[in-house]
């Protein structure tokens, strides 16, 4: 398993209880403290209790098992970890952009670490601003998260300040839709507080 | 009543909502139709189809839960591998109250791997020593290793309310024997024995740390807007079922009505369902505070990048490598007012009223036509 591979002191590597078991072996004795917390674990035997009296390793033959040496060195992966998806990488921004040339007022903007959820979300409010003439983003491959938002205004404001316009008018959307979500969801509880008043439990 | 924005602008049924005197706003209204300790069915209107679905995929996959990360084992006499009950125990709904008071493990500055303030830790000691009968064990046997191997009776409810949650870790057993999933059998004289480090995260990186167990989410039940097409042997109509729940919120089609062209989708009907691991209001909450936090961290990092479509202005240059929610914006989004992050900043910059209004006011992010040499939105930065 190449989760097996030991853990390195950067910060950014989880390590997942889907793939990675530490098997913490210190020692014969059961009853005896606790070892103390060290950086690397080393191997030590299973426990075994009951009738079982002492549990002898299996022989691993070599023409069946490969090689008894332990690999630390795991053959080739070039499978990316998952929060690769959502974590900027060294040197990565989250947002970089550049003018058009050839049209006046036009900019791209690639999003690092991002997918449709924000992208879909600004192009939509864009869309509806009458000061924007074209707006459009695409993913440009699904294997990584980043979009590249392409935003065309008519000149009275520029297209980096008309995203920031339209992300504040969404957060405000986004604020005022909790607010009426609460509003509602307290007014249900309260009418459940009758008893039987229609709340299952 | 309708879901629809007719074209000739003519908005949302004022009798929806019930509420006939609340037409100021032209925001989103949100109708709740059954609540469940576990489930919510609302529906939203006046909104947006993008603003839905981005809801709905925030909701499903970006909400920070904890869930058990790191197994060590101690003693695994079972009939599974260690790593067939490291995967279980990942699945093992944990109770995510006050997550957002808890570092990720990645950004945690206290420690190297985990520490308290960046996870969780849970200890399982099971052994099936004299009895005939397979030991089975579940979720309950698992103990936050803070509470020394005790918990009291009554924590292992799962609840409507964030404040009857347990405490942050604890499994939810939502059966009615309060056992919670079941991890493995034991045998006479076979023992499991681990210890389990929990850390936040979220569904994106793996599906062990998703809220949900599902959102249903539908629009325009009557398909008026034409945005599906039925396939049918002899007649659509007869063959597929009419739309039962969400159909009652909307009108029918009416015969030989003329197809609306312009009609935008405007209303959207969720059946929002919880684990069990935060309270499916709290889902609701942290989805769209996600969002926020989203649009939140583009404006901080656009304010600070400079514009190259407009030449010769004197901007803030780009600082690359800054954290998305310095400044305070990604974080401060407890309350109502989604925009505290202006607060951080009163300072005196030419142009800027200082106020906490979450409208934009008077004052426009092109600096009133360029921004004097001196004048930086945020204050002044030695560089």
């Amino acid at each position: 398993m190449d989760s097996s591979t030991p853990a390195t002191p950067q910060k950014r590597t989880p390590k997942h209880a889907g793939g990675l078991v530490n098997a913490n072996e210190d020692g014969g004795n059961p009853y005896a403290t606790p070892p103390r917390k060290s950086p690397t674990k080393k191997p030590a035997e299973f426990q075994v209790h009951g009738s079982y009296a002492s549990r002898v390793p299996a022989v691993r033959d070599p023409k069946f098992h490969g090689s008894t040496e332990s690999k630390q060195v795991p053959a080739y992966n070039n499978v990316p970890d998952r929060f690769e998806l959502f974590v900027l990488g060294e040197d990565e921004k989250k947002i970089e952009y550049k003018a058009v040339t050839q049209i006046a007022n036009a900019a791209e903007f690639t999003f690092n670490k991002e997918d449709h959820t924000l992208a879909n979300l600004l192009r939509d409010k864009l869309f509806r601003m009458d000061q924007v003439q074209f707006v459009g983003y695409k993913v440009p491959h699904p294997l990584f998260a980043t979009f590249e938002l392409r935003i065309q205004t008519d000149g009275t404001i520029s297209p980096k300040d008309v995203l920031y316009k339209a992300s504040e008018e969404l957060i405000r959307e986004l604020a005022t839709l909790d607010q009426e979500f609460t509003k509602e969801f307290e007014l249900k509880k309260l009418a459940a507080n009758v008893p039987n008043g229609g709340m299952e439990i | 009543m309708n879901g629809y924005e007719y074209s000739n602008g003519y908005g949302h049924d004022p009798y929806v909502n019930g509420d006939p005197l609340d037409l100021s706003d032209d925001g989103p209204r949100v109708t709740i139709r059954t609540l469940a300790h576990n489930t919510i069915d609302f529906s939203i209107r006046n909104t947006s189809l993008a603003l839905a679905n981005s809801l709905r995929r925030a909701i499903l996959a970006e909400i920070p839960t904890i869930a058990i990360d790191l197994v060590t084992i101690t003693t695994n006499t079972s009939v599974l591998a260690d790593e067939f009950i490291a995967h279980r125990l990942g699945l093992v709904p944990l109770s995510a109250k006050d997550v957002d008071k808890l570092q990720y493990s990645r950004d945690c500055d206290n420690c190297t791997d985990y520490c308290e303030n960046c996870s969780v830790v849970l200890t399982l000691d099971v052994e099936n020593r004299t009895s005939d009968e397979h030991i089975h064990v579940f979720a309950k046997h698992l103990f936050l290793s803070s509470q020394s191997g005790y918990r009291p009776h009554n924590t292992l409810h799962n609840s409507a309310t964030t404040d009857d949650l347990p405490e942050m870790g604890t499994p939810i057993c939502s059966d009615e024997d309060r056992n919670g999933p079941l991890i493995c059998k034991l045998r006479k004289g076979q023992a499991l024995k681990i210890k389990a480090v929990a850390k936040k995260g979220i569904a994106i990186e793996h599906a062990k740390w998703a809220p949900t167990a599902a959102v249903g989410f539908e629009y325009d039940p009557w398909n008026k807007l034409r945005h599906t097409q039925y396939w049918y042997e002899v007649d659509a109509k007869e063959e597929w079922p009419a739309p039962e729940k969400n159909g009652q919120m909307e009108a029918p089609p009416q015969e030989g009505e003329p197809f609306d062209y312009n009609a935008e989708p405007r209303a959207f009907y969720y059946n929002l369902e919880s684990i069990g691991t935060m309270p499916p209001d709290a889902i609701f909450h942290n989805g769209i505070k996600v969002l926020q936090q989203k649009l939140a961290s583009v404006m901080t990092v656009l304010k600070e990048t400079s514009d190259p479509t407009q030449p010769n202005e004197f901007d803030n240059a780009a600082r690359g490598g800054q954290s998305p929610d310095m400044n305070g914006m990604g974080t401060a989004y407890g309350g109502q007012s989604a925009y505290g992050g202006r607060s951080a900043y009163g300072g005196p910059v030419g142009g800027e009223n200082g106020g906490m209004t979450p409208g934009y006011g008077g004052q426009s992010a092109y600096g009133q036509g360029g921004m004097t040499p001196g004048a930086m939105p945020y204050g002044s930065r030695g560089y």
